[in-house]
């Protein structure tokens, strides 16, 4: 691991050399390749990488004891952290629950008393004097001649 | 001993050294038999200590279903279930209670208190929990008492209680004592629509009777499940659902009825057998191009879901009576279709007629009239119908009656339906093989009644009556369930040609059953039978019709039993009209043309 990372930072600083030869020769060339790969390169697992690289380097072999033991209790902590985390959230949840159960309850006693007042709308309506519409008129247009004023 | 004593000199051990080593050769015991016994727990018992806490903290949670509506085909929801609860006490607990006054440290402590209205509750135990409880249950506080005293474990206080007011229990802190069980209510439509043909439930939640239990297969659902671990307040403990099956939720049923039209019509039927002082009064609207029940209703004022519903059938199901009159359709047409006599053919008919030495007579004393066939359906001659059958043989008679549905099940499966009685031609004796002509000697319900009416409206087709329109499951999909099938029974041109006749039918009662502006179909009837004292002193007087007659969009039926005023026509033909005249105004149908065909009557 150590030689391909020596190899691989060696490569921008010869590369970076070149501009300084021929400034107007391939000038993109060494915008993509110096900087953008070791910015990518920083991220993540290979910043990892490099940083165990450097504690198996050290002479001392307390450090890495001493790493290895924060790298534990962190872990541990944090699982410590997300099970809290779950245990609230599902305190969270189950409250919820129970107030969208409560919730819904009550929807459906309202829907259910406005259902009933639309089922008794009609006795109602009686019951205030309203009444069906009776008899009906209608006119025989048979026989019915225009007198032309309509167009 | 000494040997010991030797060796302790050797290695120089003195007595202070020999306690030390005593000491923890003790010590070392006790933490050996204590690492025993934790082996012994861990590793040894470990599967099943763990197994038996994890069960302790295991439930398995019932989801409950929801069992499905039953709706109007207007969209009237005449059934539903809503969540209710059921409010437990445990007398053992409330008996030992001690409320807790605000404002003392204990209450500070446990950041609630007992009071009644900012008042100390006054008492202790059973007493002062059904203090506080009687407002919440509008209940009498001493009789909430009484049944909180003692040592059981489970006692209900109040039965399908709403959920804000067993939220309002939870708020009194009396957690142990008095809790909520859900349970579900059936909630029906208001007034006594449809009532005991609804049905009602049980208390367990199991259907009871009527259409809930008919159609208690489409209405329930299944209950799911839900298994997990659980806190102390019954909260999921994260990663522990093992098991999950979601409730299946009932699907809805919609009936064919119209709420609309079955209100309507029960209040006309109420209104006009309690004006008639009618013992009873059934109506039946079918929609004549469908064959689907409008409306269906008794004058029997029961509330579904009460314990009448449960107990009784529906009247305008069960109820059967000889059709009288109504009857006088099955036997023209069956004249007709045999080919016996033509419609036209001319009578000379006398009031009293003999055949096979048995006398028949009609309802009212004529001299002999010149009646063609239309005329004997138009006048409802008994004598006539007898006159015109003679060549008809009994098997046809017969037939024709099975043909519009007499003595046959209607198909609905309704709950106590009853499909009338219809003996078989061989059990005639000689005055029932004529009496079955003008509609004695068997009986029908008001559906069949309605049926046999919507033969001639349909031009001779016998189509199947409906009652459930569509089953609509819980993800919205629909279900037609409507009976489609249909024969012909009777040739086109005799179907209206006995339409014609029962057009002229009405002109007997046009000013009472008429439905101004629009041409009707009608035939009414009056049968004598059987009242309480055992003898024939009660009568039926019944009326059905077709409107319109020119374009048939609805039939009508009423049945009412011993009206003021004696033939069906005067009195069940009243409510016909209103009921008719509403349908019209209701479906905004177009009024009907002048009639101009009219079969001759007399000659």
């Amino acid at each position: 691991m150590a030689t391909a990372r020596t190899i691989r930072s060696s490569e921008p600083s010869s590369r970076k050399a070149s501009p300084d030869i021929r400034p107007s020769a391939r000038p993109e060339l060494h915008v993509m390749s110096g900087g953008k790969d070791t910015d990518r390169d920083g991220s993540g697992a290979s910043r990892f990488t490099r940083f165990i690289a450097w504690a198996s380097s050290r002479r001392a072999p307390a450090i890495r004891v001493v790493i290895a033991v924060v790298i534990l209790v962190s872990t541990l902590l944090c699982a410590l952290v997300l099970r809290t985390q779950m245990i609230q959230n599902s305190f969270d949840s189950s409250r919820l629950e129970a107030s969208i159960s409560s919730l819904t309850q009550d929807v459906q006693d309202d829907q259910a008393k406005l259902n009933q007042l639309q089922a008794s709308l009609p006795q109602k309506a009686t019951d205030m004097g309203m009444i069906p519409q009776q008899g009906s008129v209608s006119i025989d247009l048979k026989g019915y001649k225009s007198n032309g004023e309509r167009k | 001993m000494k040997r010991f004593r030797d060796w302790k000199r050797v290695h120089g051990i003195d007595a202070f050294a020999t306690r030390c080593i005593a000491v923890g050769v003790v010590l070392a015991l006790v933490a050996s038999i204590c690492l025993w016994k934790l082996v012994c727990v861990q590793l040894l018992d470990g599967q099943a200590t763990a197994e038996a806490a994890t069960s302790s903290r295991t439930s398995k949670v019932t989801i409950s279903a929801k069992r499905g509506r039953i709706l109007a085909s207007n969209g009237t929801v005449l059934a539903q279930s809503v969540e209710r609860y059921n409010i437990i006490g445990v007398p053992d607990a409330a008996t030992s209670f001690t409320p807790i006054d605000c404002g003392t440290k204990q209450a500070k402590a446990l950041k609630y208190c007992h009071s009644i209205d900012g008042k100390p509750v006054g008492a202790t135990g059973a007493a002062a929990v059904a203090r506080l409880l009687a407002p919440v249950l509008g209940m009498d506080a001493m009789e909430l008492g009484a049944e909180l005293n003692g040592t059981n474990q489970y006692v209900i206080l109040k039965k399908d209680v709403t959920p804000q007011v067993k939220r309002a229990i939870d708020k009194l802190n009396l957690s142990g004592i008095v809790y909520g069980e859900l349970s579900s209510q059936r909630v029906y439509a208001e007034n006594t629509l449809l009532g005991p043909l609804l049905g009602g439930m049980n208390d367990d939640g199991t259907a009871a009777s009527g259409l809930e239990l008919t159609l208690d297969k489409q209405l329930s659902g299944t209950d799911g499940y839900i298994v997990y671990q659980r806190g102390n307040n019954g909260q999921v403990i994260p990663g522990t659902v093992s098991e999950t099956k979601n409730a299946q939720d009932g699907s809805d049923v919609m009936l064919t009825i119209d709420s609309d039209v079955d209100w309507y019509v029960k209040k006309v039927l109420s209104e006009g057998a309690a004006s008639s002082h009618a013992k009873w009064g059934i109506a039946v609207v079918e929609d004549a191009r469908t064959g689907e029940i409008l409306a269906l209703e008794d004058s029997d004022s029961i509330q579904a879901g009460s314990s009448e519903a449960k107990a009784n059938a529906s009247r305008a199901v069960t109820q059967t009576f000889e059709p009288g009159s109504i009857g006088k359709v099955p036997g023209l047409a069956a004249i007709l279709q045999n080919g016996v006599h033509k419609i036209d053919d001319h009578f000379t008919v006398p009031y009293e007629y003999t055949s096979d030495g048995q006398t028949f007579h009609d309802a009212v004393y004529h001299p002999d009239k010149h009646w063609t066939l239309a005329g004997i359906l138009q006048n409802s001659s008994n004598s006539g119908m007898v006159m015109a059958a003679e060549k008809l043989s009994n098997q046809q008679r017969y037939e024709m009656l099975t043909k519009f549905g007499i003595g046959q099940a209607t198909g609905l499966n309704l709950p106590g339906e009853s499909r009338g009685m219809l003996s078989s031609p061989s059990a005639w004796d000689g005055r029932t093989k004529n009496t079955v002509l003008f509609g004695q000697g068997y009986t029908v319900n008001a559906l069949q009644l309605s049926r046999l009416v919507s033969v001639i409206a349909n031009k001779g087709v016998n189509r199947q009556q409906s009652l459930i329109k569509s089953v609509t499951d819980k993800n919205g999909k629909v279900v037609s369930k409507l009976n489609t099938s249909a024969t012909r029974v009777l040739d086109e041109k005799i179907a209206d040609q006995i339409k014609n006749a029962m057009e002229s039918a009405l002109e007997e009662y046009k000013d009472v059953a008429g439905v101004s502006g629009y041409r009707v179909a009608v035939k009414s009837g009056t049968a004598e039978v059987v009242g309480d004292d055992g003898k024939l002193s009660s009568i039926v007087a019944d009326f059905a019709g077709i409107i319109p007659a020119d374009n048939p969009r609805f039939i009508v039926t009423v049945v009412m039993q011993d009206p003021d005023g004696l033939y069906g026509g005067t009195t069940s033909g009243k409510l016909f009209a209103k009921i008719g005249e509403f349908l019209m105004q209701k479906y905004d149908i177009p009024n009907s043309a002048a009639r101009t065909d009219a079969i001759p009557v007399e000659w």
